[in-house]
């Protein structure tokens, strides 16, 4: 197939730095391209193309896409995507213009795509950012098991869909990019122009299929990737290259399912969702692309449940002051406050009233006489007030307000005993709960750093076991491979003889006439021939040989290999018989009875006499070859064995971490229920005490000496 | 099956050029302009790494997908060829070269106007190396450089993609026989294949350009001949992308090139993880 040779990355770059000669579009042409640190236009590359950035003087932005190779059709399929886009409403779509003559670089028009510029990230960072939240991870699930249903349900299938072309935008929105490889109905019939990212692809995609069902395989691992690290988010860290281009798995796991540690990570997970979509998953590998079911997505799994569902970042347990039976402390101040009690006064009892006054007015009248009468010293008389204060004091302690006061206050002084105490355990908890929390983090910090460095050591072992295989196997593919450039020589060859006999043949029946080649006469082709030479058989190629003087001499090399120096015969005479004679060289392999190839005979005798030694050479290498493979395997399991181990490890010491967390949370919620309460109890006790607040000694004193 | 290594942030690999400083190298070559054989080699090196840098570029920036050395040869000494911020260094990160040039050259170009015409305009040129021609050529230590560079390399990085040593030279080693060291380097291999060694050769002998022969016949001199020999037959996904820019292919199809331009070799590389395309 002829392509067009595309311009490269730098090339487009160059071309750009002068928008308005390289653009068609007049926007374009005025428009201003954002640049890098050396004040280039700064790219954005794929292995097919490089993307720009542009904005316009009216402000707009756009995204410029620039191909670096020729996609057959490719106005065409643009056309067929956009009109068939044009026909569905769906939110994660993004707008794009192809123009096939957008933009020229060294003189030569060339297409770009012109695309409405998407602010969104790409999958593997929003995952990352969100990692934890697992309802912002499962409605992300079930947006994307949507996005899929759309597409099923028009007949499109994207053909690379993977992280990078999947985007999420600020409202959480995805946003599907790359329309290069889509299927749309209309373009049935035409071959695939790419085979998509290879961490995504069933391995039974040839890369022969363009049709509706190209995604099947991608869209299940996609949406059993972001259902499984909503579920269980270490997982993300167990199976996730840093800075890897993958999500979960990768093309190794998809090749030998059975003998991943990957999926066998996924298969064997507790939670029953990850294990059964995991089991399915892994189930579809093993089948034809055009076999696959779309996307069905997990019962009760990301699905919109009520509203609010997905509000919160964390799915926290309530805060614990919540779960007591009172209000959280928080909402206190908007709860409208009951009106206080009515103020308790001293109930009018005129005949109590009257026996606390002859009390104290009699007893003292009493004591002052008898002290009087008697001569005691006058000291004594202060007897009679005291015992009046005495018995009032205990008329005071009869009257039903001091006696309905007394309990009150005495629960009050004990619930404030309890409030202070419940707080200081409250306090004790919460401290002991944040530690918990900062070991736990700690801990997860290190275990993601243990992790990380078995992996890497993992890696680094495996690929040098291949390594070292691959330095085992190196000198016998060498072998082979001088085996096989010396067969097709001796093919070559014998060809090469075979058609000598017919071109020679062929040649002798030219004649070099006057004329037949410019600038060579009547003279010359005499002095040629003279010299042997009358047919383009008869020369080969012609020669310098050096003479010691300034110039050297032209020598015509004859068909038996001697050379001859023929006068008259200069370098551009020379040049030009023997171009010539190549002319007619070319003439003669184009002869219908040229043979093109060696006969079968001839060529099977050749291909025997290296079989042999073809065969014992890749024997051998076979044999090296068997033997790394089987240590590799015993490698590969122990290197799982060991990452299993790990990861038990860590959940074991994760799970009795988050057991005990819940236990100082529980701790925690019951000692806030207590003081709560006590703080509940101690204002109601504070509001009624309150009332009685008139209800004193000296009150009463007074409203017995002055009667108010 | 070899070559099909992802070629990531994860899984880097690393290319070595080794570029002929020689007095040889200040010899002129061809065009309506004649050039010295130095600057033809120093503007592909910078052209190269310009192709890198875009090929590798982000929106966050340029990836590490690759780690660079420029191996200068000539003054009787081997070493970093790198100017400004970078020099003396060998294998660096990408996305380091791409922030360091030596400078951004203003160079103006007469480009077509779309109408016929040609317009005079400038465009910003980055340059990391200078030519510079001096001494003799110790093609043979600068190999043997280039085999300790990437051994190293392998060490760290056992199944990266195969890196690639690119020598663009004129050819006339002077320190012995530079094929002995050319086939040690043939013969490290990372879990993927063996290295990969490719010669641009730039001569003023003359002939064709020639871009990836498959065979000898046809070469001007022995010093082509010996850069074919040296050179790696290239992995099939490469002899697929050479046939769809329209040169013929086969099994023998060695990474040599005479007089001819070599950037495509950046094109060869699939970067990341998409596949190749089918054509």
């Amino acid at each position: 197939m002829s392509t067009r040779r595309f311009p490269s990355g730098s090339e487009y770059v160059e071309a750009l730095q002068n928008p308005t000669l390289c653009f068609t579009d007049a926007e374009l042409r005025s428009a201003t391209l954002q640049v890098d640190k050396l004040g280039r236009p700064k790219p954005i590359s794929g292995n097919f193309a490089s993307v720009f950035s542009v904005q316009t003087v009216s402000g707009r932005r756009y995204a410029i896409k620039c191909f670096t190779r020729d996609i057959p059709d490719q106005e065409k399929r643009y056309r067929a995507v956009s009109e068939h886009l044009n026909t569905v409403p769906h939110r994660w779509k993004m707008g794009f213009d192809y123009q096939p003559s957008g933009i020229m670089v060294g003189g030569q028009r060339f297409p770009i795509l012109r695309m409405e510029w998407v602010q969104a990230i790409s999958l593997i960072r929003w995952i990352e950012d969100h990692l934890g939240d697992q309802a912002a991870l499962l409605d992300l699930a079930r947006r994307f098991a949507e996005l899929a249903a759309d597409l099923h349900r028009v007949g499109i299938a994207h053909g690379d869909l993977q992280h990078g072309n999947l985007l999420v935008a600020a409202d959480g929105t995805l946003k599907l990019v790359d329309y290069d490889g889509m299927y749309v109905p209309a373009l049935a019939g035409l071959p695939a122009t790419e085979r998509g990212h290879r961490h995504y692809q069933s391995p039974n995609r040839t890369g022969a299929e363009f049709g509706p069902e190209l995604d099947r395989f991608s869209v299940w691992l996609i949406y059993l990737s972001l259902v499984t690290v909503a579920l269980d988010p270490t997982l993300w860290q167990v199976l996730h290259e840093r800075d890897g281009e993958h999500l979960l798995l990768t093309d190794e796991d998809f090749a030998n399912m059975t003998a991943s540690a990957r999926v066998t990570a996924l298969v064997g997970h507790q939670a029953v969702d990850i294990k059964r979509l995991a089991t399915y998953v892994t189930d579809l590998a093993s089948q034809p692309l055009p076999a696959l079911p779309p996307l069905t997505p997990l019962p009760g799994v990301g699905l919109p449940s009520a509203a609010g569902a997905h509000t919160g970042p964390h799915p926290v347990a309530p805060s614990p002051a919540a779960t007591s039976a009172g209000l959280p402390t928080w909402m206190s101040g908007h709860i409208p406050v009951p009106p206080p009690p009515p103020l308790v006064t001293f109930q009018d009892h005129q005949a109590a009233l009257l026996l606390a006054r002859l009390a104290l007015l009699g007893l003292s009248l009493v004591v002052g006489l008898v002290v009087w009468l008697s001569g005691l010293p006058e000291v004594a008389a202060l007897l009679g007030p005291l015992l009046g204060i005495g018995i009032t004091r205990a008329l005071y302690a009869l009257r039903p307000e001091p006696r309905a006061r007394k309990p009150i206050a005495s629960r009050l002084e004990a619930v404030r005993r309890r409030t202070r105490k419940t707080l200081r355990i409250a306090a004790h908890a919460e401290k002991e709960r944040d530690k918990i929390q900062m070991d736990n983090a700690k801990r997860a910090d290190a275990h993601a750093k243990e992790l990380q460095a078995l992996k890497d050591r993992q890696r680094q072992n495996l690929g040098t076991y291949d390594r070292q295989t691959a330095q085992q196997l190196n000198p016998h593919d060498n072998q082979i491979q001088a085996l096989v450039s010396r067969k097709s020589e001796d093919l070559r060859r014998a060809l090469d003889e075979l058609q000598r006999e017919k071109v020679d043949a062929y040649l002798r029946r030219i004649t070099l006439r006057a004329g037949s080649i410019s600038g060579i006469g009547d003279t010359t082709v005499a002095r040629l021939a003279v010299s042997g030479i009358s047919t383009p058989a008869d020369l080969v190629d012609f020669d310098y040989v050096s003479t010691g003087y300034q110039n050297p001499e032209i020598h015509l090399i004859l068909a038996n290999g001697s050379s001859v120096r023929v006068p008259g015969v200069g370098e551009s005479r020379a040049a030009s018989l023997v171009a010539w004679r190549n002319i007619h060289v070319q003439g003669a392999l184009r002869q219908p009875n040229m043979p093109n190839a060696l006969p079968a005979p001839q060529r099977n005798a050749i291909e025997a006499r290296f079989s042999a030694e073809e065969r014992v050479l890749k024997d051998r290498r076979a044999q090296v070859e068997r033997g790394r493979q089987k240590g590799r395997s015993d490698l590969v399991r122990q290197q799982a064995d060991a990452l299993r181990q790990l990861t038990d490890r860590h959940s074991a010491a994760v799970q009795t971490a988050a057991q005990s967390l819940q236990n100082a949370n529980q701790r925690l919620a019951t000692v806030r229920a207590e003081h709560h309460s006590a703080v509940q109890e101690e204002r109601a006790l504070t509001r009624q005490i309150a009332a009685y607040r008139q209800i004193s000694y000296g009150r009463y004193l007074r409203t017995v000496l002055i009667g108010r | 099956m070899p070559y099909t290594a992802e070629i990531s942030r994860s899984n880097p690999t690393c290319f070595v050029f080794l570029v002929d400083q020689s007095a040889s190298m200040s010899d002129p070559i061809g065009g309506e302009v004649p050039t010295s054989k130095a600057s033809v080699v120093s503007d592909a090196i910078n052209r190269l790494l310009t192709e890198l840098s875009v090929k590798c570029a982000k929106e966050e920036g340029v990836r590490d997908y690759f780690h660079v050395a420029v191996v200068g040869y000539g003054h009787n000494n081997v070493g970093s060829a790198f100017g400004g911020a970078l020099a003396g260094r060998d294998l660096v990160p990408l996305s380091q070269i791409a922030d360091n040039p030596a400078r951004v050259e203003e160079r103006t170009k007469k480009i077509p106007d779309g109408a016929g015409g040609l317009v005079e305009s400038t465009v910003r040129f980055p340059i990391w190396m200078d030519p510079v021609c001096n001494g003799g050529t110790p093609m043979r230590q600068a190999l043997e450089y280039a085999h300790r560079l990437v051994d190293r390399w392998l060490g760290e990085h056992p199944a990266c993609f195969p890196p690639i040593v690119l020598n663009l030279t004129d050819g006339e080693a002077n320190d012995g026989d530079p094929t002995v060291p050319a086939a040690g380097i043939c013969s490290l291999t990372s879990a993927d294949g063996a290295v990969l060694l490719f010669n641009l050769h730039v001569s003023d002998a003359g002939g064709s350009p020639v871009t990836f022969p498959d065979t000898e016949a046809g070469l001007p001199d022995n010093y082509a001949r010996t850069l074919f020999g040296m050179s790696s037959l290239l992995p099939s996904h490469m002899r697929s992308y050479t046939a769809q820019e329209g040169f013929t292919v086969s099994d023998s199809t060695r990474g040599f090139v005479y007089n001819a331009d070599i950037t495509s070799v950046v094109q060869f590389l699939d970067i990341g993880t998409r596949a190749t395309d089918l054509r």
